[in-house]
């Protein structure tokens, strides 16, 4: 009895004595929420934090508290900036990282190689390019309003990545690709409009460094064939059907938006004899017409019509996306994975200069779209 | 012989080496594979288990002459009496030094992933007071209590699973990109995190049933650890690009770090929890297998006495590395200890026990 | 130490052969002896009477014999026919011969009523001990919605009664001790004879044997006299005050202990997992039974682990926390000056103490202890900023989750493990607490109860009986008695529901 009265005892002893090593009272810190980079004309770094205030009251909303600081690393960044903080910053909740794309032009992995060291450090953040100055979105403060401006920028790209038209990624899911010499991604691109933050398409990269910008539209057909297709992905487009009127302004009847419901694809990486390497990309997607007020889609001949017409269209867009692609060296199909993959050989000779031979490859792109359904009207 | 009260049955002897095997190297595992065997890591793992399999044969044809004793008494047996006893003490050092290195390995990771600034001493004593309240028991409660844990191992391959939102399987290939020799020389790799099976040696005679049972046990354990290793290996490989690998070398825990569950996040930190767990073990299999040696040699086959004294040596062995290297060359010196006492030494011992048995029927 | 207890059992043993004194043949030296022996004290009383000529006098102690009884069974018939054979007049239903003044007055203790003649060296014996026993009802402490609502009482004949009469059997076997030096309390242990392990009744009758203490006043002396290992936290005898439960659990090969005085069975050996089982589980259909069971169960882990999991979170961890929670956590946590483990050791042993208040006091008053703990503390604590909303929660949680184990002794076992995992908390964080839970299953997993694995059928792990453990499936899956107490007959159940197949032979 003696000796379990001892060990009972002296396991409270150290708790009133020294409290704890590791303790991190969850009280105690100030929470950083998003982060944005961006570039001094001195080419030193520009740090925006967003630290997330919480008023002790019942039923008051929470306030962003948002303060820079310049320096050369992230992390010396960060410890300026916790030296204007109350409290000690930690950094284990940021919703989003924001680089301008001024800085993203540069090398992107010296700002997240903090994420990937600490373990305290959250991988699920989201990751944006801003058009403009990150810290310019940041200091909105709050979008709309009334959600603060981390918060809302998470869940805008959030919402974005439901309509495919930004890839689903956050930190952690786009080093695998960053550190791969055959694979390349692309991340949101948000800009400040007036007041509010708009995702005005995706900013591509090649290995750590953003190249060009595709649109909206691009983006969704990239996704797409890609295979990265989320809960929905829609496509506005026109159709010219016959009759058309020259000169005027299109009328919404020459419009159809379709949602694409199921999509298909095949990629194959051919290499031939001579080490020319050419791509055969094949999509199907099965679409739904959600509007489309010239109707008439109970006639066969009607529908085939459309789906020849928007097959047309559609491989005309990703062949544009795909040539823009190529242009920037942003190999976003990993057609260098493949080639690691399936033909080493081959890799092997074309590893050095792998960007340019890149650009030399051989493309050849075909989406068939189907029409199956049509909502409750014809 | 053996008391009816610490016999085990084949089933729980096939946990016993199942959660001894399983242990501190899991996290790390794949991270030392894929540096030597690249893409083809998870044959590599494969392989390893076939020659652990091997060597459990050699331990099974062993114990098999001695149905009645264990290491200790059945060293003299074979091989005389003084060099028994030395060898016998060799084993004692061995079984001691790997305790003292899964100390090591533990106190390393959780240090470096969660418990950043607790002292070494502290946790060591959480590690060593947990492990000498089970190892002072009998095998038998021992071997229960490592059924029932056997139930995180399922947990952690369920953990793991969140992994595959986010694959690609291109990362595996070429497959052979670093050729044979390197993706056998990987498997060298993975035999250390095999090792473990030779509680056998030991938990030979309290087993119940015939000897073909008893290799069916251990064999079946050393088939399931190897393939949750390999599938372990395997998740990894697809998740982590090559170029990604050499940075990353805990990766089982660091794939973790960004999946969320509804209501929480940071499921690596649970996976450390579980994976505590089966450290604890693996420490006090080995524990128990080093006090049963010094209880044969001191205290008249009573090893709760020894348990004591046994854990204070493996605390000051974990004292000993302040520094990586020092790490590291007790990690070597434990890999050459490894392979001396559950390859080398047993395989001559069957050899000498084989001659001795045939000369012993020539002289008749 | 042991020497000292054997001096003394041998001196008991002699002065005990010393007082074997045969009734005298004088009546008045008899009646001396006794009022001698217990001590005058002044409710032994006394009548004479006259029978087959010679005097007599019947001797009673008033406080434990019953007056009438004596009045209608023993005077009245020696009245009315003055002489013959006195066991043939005596319509009184046990009397016998007893030639030992010792016995004789011991006797007395028990409830008889002595007749002593003049001149004759035997006493004859009668009982009439009179019993007051309260009414059959429901206990409290184990109210269940559906079955039976009776329960044991303070009277062993009774509680036998209860026992017998839902066990018409001939395998029913009661063996009465007597324990306690001074209170001599009548036990009866009931196991069946074609179930229980001889070994475990031998273990039984081993350790009720070796008890030799002065008083024994509840279940609990007998318990903690019995039980493995007095020193963990977890019960290791179950005490129900049901009969049906007790006769669930003889039919599995158990063995009860019944005390004279006490409502209360004393059940050996248990796991773990009986303390979470109620007889409700088989009144509801086995669909809900299980899921109630399995409710129960997660209570348990609950219980004592959600405190050190919420203050190893807002101290080590709370990265966990998604980021919409962290906001309501850390804006609640914000105000509070106390580090978390504090703030936790407050608020749970407050509660400790208005449980324990709640228990104590009448009912009316109970009300009070209600607003107070409830209302007063639990709502100005927060408001005044000394403890945060969630840890509130989470205390609450704990208290309701400690409450729903049907059993009160594994409810406090439960509620006390807390603290010692918030301060691994405190401590380390997850690591502690994992450390905590590994130690306290190692800790299980070494405990037996009479022979018995205290986590079987988990560890050791049986298959078969998990049948009945985690979940409860249909009665008719349960062919076999759990095997934890090691029962002589396994089969328990074979073909009920047979008539399935007869039903389409006819179709």
């Amino acid at each position: 009895m003696r000796r379990v009265i001892l060990i009972l005892v002296s396991m409270w002893i150290p708790l009133f004595l020294s409290g704890c090593w590791d303790q991190d009272l969850l009280r105690e810190v100030r929470l950083g929420y998003g982060i944005g980079f961006d570039l001094t004309p001195e080419g030193k770094l520009f740090a925006t934090l967003v630290v997330r205030d919480v008023p002790s009251g019942e039923q008051q909303k929470p306030i962003d508290d948002i303060f820079s600081a310049t320096s050369r690393t992230p992390r010396e960044a960060r410890d300026k900036l916790d030296k204007k903080l109350s409290g000690r910053l930690r950094g284990y909740k940021y919703r989003v990282v924001l680089i301008s794309e001024e800085r993203a032009k540069q090398d992107i992995y010296p700002l997240l190689d903090v994420f990937y060291r600490d373990p305290k450090m959250p991988l699920n953040t989201r990751i944006a390019v801003v058009k403009g100055r990150a810290a310019d979105v940041l200091f909105l403060r709050e979008l709309g309003g009334t959600v603060p401006i981390a918060k809302g920028i998470d869940e805008l790209i959030a919402s974005e990545e439901e309509l495919t038209s930004v890839p689903k990624i956050n930190v952690r899911s786009i080093c695998p690709v960053m550190l791969d010499p055959g694979e390349d991604f692309v991340l949101p691109y948000l800009m400040k409009k007036e007041e509010r933050v708009e995702v005005i398409g995706t900013a591509m990269f090649h290995q750590h460094q953003m190249v060009g910008t595709l649109s909206p539209d691009e983006s969704t057909v990239y996704l797409l064939l890609k295979g990265k297709k989320a809960e929905l992905a829609r496509f506005t487009r026109k159709v010219e059907v016959e009759g058309e009127r020259e000169g005027e302004s299109p009328s919404p009847y020459d419009f159809i938006t379709i949602e694409v419901k199921k999509a298909k694809q095949e990629m194959n990486v051919l290499v031939n004899k001579q080490e020319k390497i050419k791509v055969q990309l094949n999509a199907t997607w099965k679409v739904n017409v959600i509007e489309y007020p010239r109707d008439q889609l109970d006639e066969e001949s009607n529908v085939a019509k459309l789906n020849k017409i928007l097959s047309k269209d559609l491989t005309r867009l990703a062949k544009q996306t795909i040539q823009k692609m190529q242009k920037a060296r942003c190999d976003g199909f990993g057609v260098g994975r493949q080639l690691i993959a399936f033909h080493p050989e081959v890799w092997k000779k074309k590893e050095k200069n792998w960007a340019s031979e890149y650009q030399q490859v051989q493309f050849d792109t075909k989406v068939e779209v189907e029409i199956t359904q049509k909502g409750i009207i014809n | 012989m053996i008391k009816e009260k610490s016999r085990i049955t084949q089933g729980q002897l096939m946990f016993l080496i199942l959660q001894i095997q399983v242990g501190v190297g899991i996290l790390s595992l794949p991270y030392r594979v894929q540096a030597v065997a690249k893409g083809g890591g998870w044959i590599s793992t494969l392989i390893a288990g076939i020659v652990a399999q091997v060597l459990i044969l050699i331990l099974w044809a062993i114990c098999r002459r001695y149905p009645s004793d264990t290491l200790f008494t059945f060293l003299p047996k074979i091989a005389g009496k003084f060099f028994g006893k030395l060898l016998g003490f060799g084993y004692i050092f061995h079984f001691l030094f790997i305790a003292g290195i899964i100390l090591i390995l533990f106190t390393d990771i959780v240090g470096k992933w969660i418990l950043m600034d607790t002292p070494r001493w502290a946790l060591l004593l959480l590690m060593i007071a947990t492990g000498v309240y089970l190892a002072k028991e009998s095998i038998r409660v021992i071997a229960r209590l490592f059924v029932s844990v056997s139930f995180f191992i399922i947990v952690m391959v369920l953990l793991t699973m969140a992994g595959y939102t986010n694959v690609n399987f291109t990362y595996l290939f070429p497959i052979t990109e670093a050729g044979w020799p390197n993706i056998l020389k990987g498997s060298s790799e993975v035999l250390i995190s095999l090792v473990g099976f030779e509680v056998l040696l030991v938990a030979y005679p309290y087993v119940e049933g015939n000897s073909a049972g008893k290799l069916k046990a251990a064999s079946l354990a050393n088939m399931l650890t190897t393939l949750f290793y390999a599938f372990e290996v395997f998740t990894c490989l697809i998740i982590f690009s090559p170029a990604e690998f050499p940075l990353i070398s805990e990766p089982l825990m660091y794939m973790l770090r960004s999946f969320s569950i509804q209501i929480v996040e940071r499921i690596d930190l649970f996976f450390l929890s579980i994976w505590v767990i089966i450290v604890a073990t693996s420490f006090v299999g080995y524990l128990y297998l080093a006090s049963t040696g010094l209880g044969y040699f001191f205290h008249r086959g009573e090893h709760k006495k020894a348990v004591y004294y046994a854990a204070f040596v493996c605390f000051i062995l974990a004292m000993i590395p302040q520094d990586q290297k020092t790490v590291e060359l007790m990690n070597q010196i434990a890999t050459i200890s490894a392979y001396t006492f559950a390859a080398g030494i047993p395989f001559i011992l069957l050899v000498i026990a084989y001659f001795s048995r045939k000369r012993r029927m020539e002289e008749r | 130490m042991s020497f000292f207890r054997k001096l003394f059992q041998n001196n008991q043993q002699k002065t005990g052969q010393g007082n074997e004194i045969e009734v005298f043949p004088s009546l008045q030296k008899n009646i001396a002896y006794i009022q001698q022996w217990l001590f005058y004290t002044d409710d032994l009383k006394w009548r004479n009477i006259r029978f087959n000529g010679r005097d007599g006098v019947i001797l009673y102690l008033e406080s434990v014999a019953d007056t009438k009884e004596i009045q209608a069974g023993v005077i009245k018939p020696i009245e009315q026919a003055k002489e013959g054979n006195i066991t043939e007049i005596i319509t009184a239903v046990d009397v016998k011969y007893e030639r030992k003044l010792n016995a004789i007055s011991q006797s007395l203790l028990q409830g008889s009523a002595v007749l002593l003649f003049d001149g004759i060296g035997e006493a004859c014996l009668v009982q009439v001990v009179a019993s007051y026993h309260r009414d059959v009802k429901e206990p409290d402490n184990e109210g269940v919605v559906r079955g039976a609502h009776g329960g044991f009482i303070e009277n062993l004949s009774v509680n036998l009664f209860l026992v017998r009469n839902r066990l018409e059997s001939q395998n029913l076997v009661v063996r009465y001790y007597q324990l306690g030096d001074a209170t001599k309390t009548k036990v009866a242990v009931l196991y069946m004879q074609d179930l229980a392990n001889p070994d475990l009744v031998k273990e039984v009758d081993h350790r009720l044997r070796s008890i030799s203490i002065d008083t024994i006043i509840s279940p609990g002396y007998i318990a903690e006299l019995t039980e493995n290992n007095p020193y963990s936290p977890f019960p290791q005898i179950l005490f129900t005050e049901r009969p049906d439960r007790t006769v669930a659990h003889l039919m599995e090969g158990r063995v009860a202990i019944l005390a004279e005085g006490d409502p209360t069975a004393l059940i050996v050996p248990v796991t773990l997992f009986a303390f979470y089982q109620t007889p409700d589980d088989f009144h509801s259909r086995w669909i809900v039974g299980s899921f109630i069971r399995v409710i129960r169960l997660a209570s348990f882990l609950i219980a004592f682990q959600l405190p050190a999991f919420y203050i190893a979170v807002v101290s080590f961890h709370a990265e966990v926390l998604p980021a919409n929670l962290i906001d309501t956590v850390k804006s609640s946590v914000e105000r509070v000056p106390f580090p978390p483990i504090l703030e936790a050791l407050v608020m749970e042993l407050t509660l400790e103490l208005i449980r324990e208040a709640g228990i104590r006091l009448p009912s009316r008053v109970g009300q009070t202890i209600g607003i107070v703990g409830g209302l007063v503390i639990g709502d100005a604590v927060v408001r005044t900023g000394l403890v945060s909303y969630p840890m509130v929660i989470v205390v609450s949680l704990t208290a309701i989750s400690s409450f729903v184990v049907p059993s009160y002794e594994m409810s406090s076992a439960v509620r006390f493990l807390r603290f010692p995992l918030m301060a691994m908390a405190a401590l380390f964080g997850f690591v502690g607490i994992v450390f905590g839970l590994l130690f306290i299953m190692i800790h299980l997993s070494k405990l037996e109860s009479f022979g018995t694995a205290y986590l079987a059928p988990f560890i050791p792990l049986r298959i078969k009986d998990l049948k009945d453990t985690f979940v409860r499936l249909p009665i008719w899956f349960l062919n076999q008695r759990p095997h934890d107490p090691h029962p002589k007959r396994l089969n328990q159940e074979r073909y009920s529901r047979g008539w399935e197949h007869d039903d389409q032979g006819e179709e």
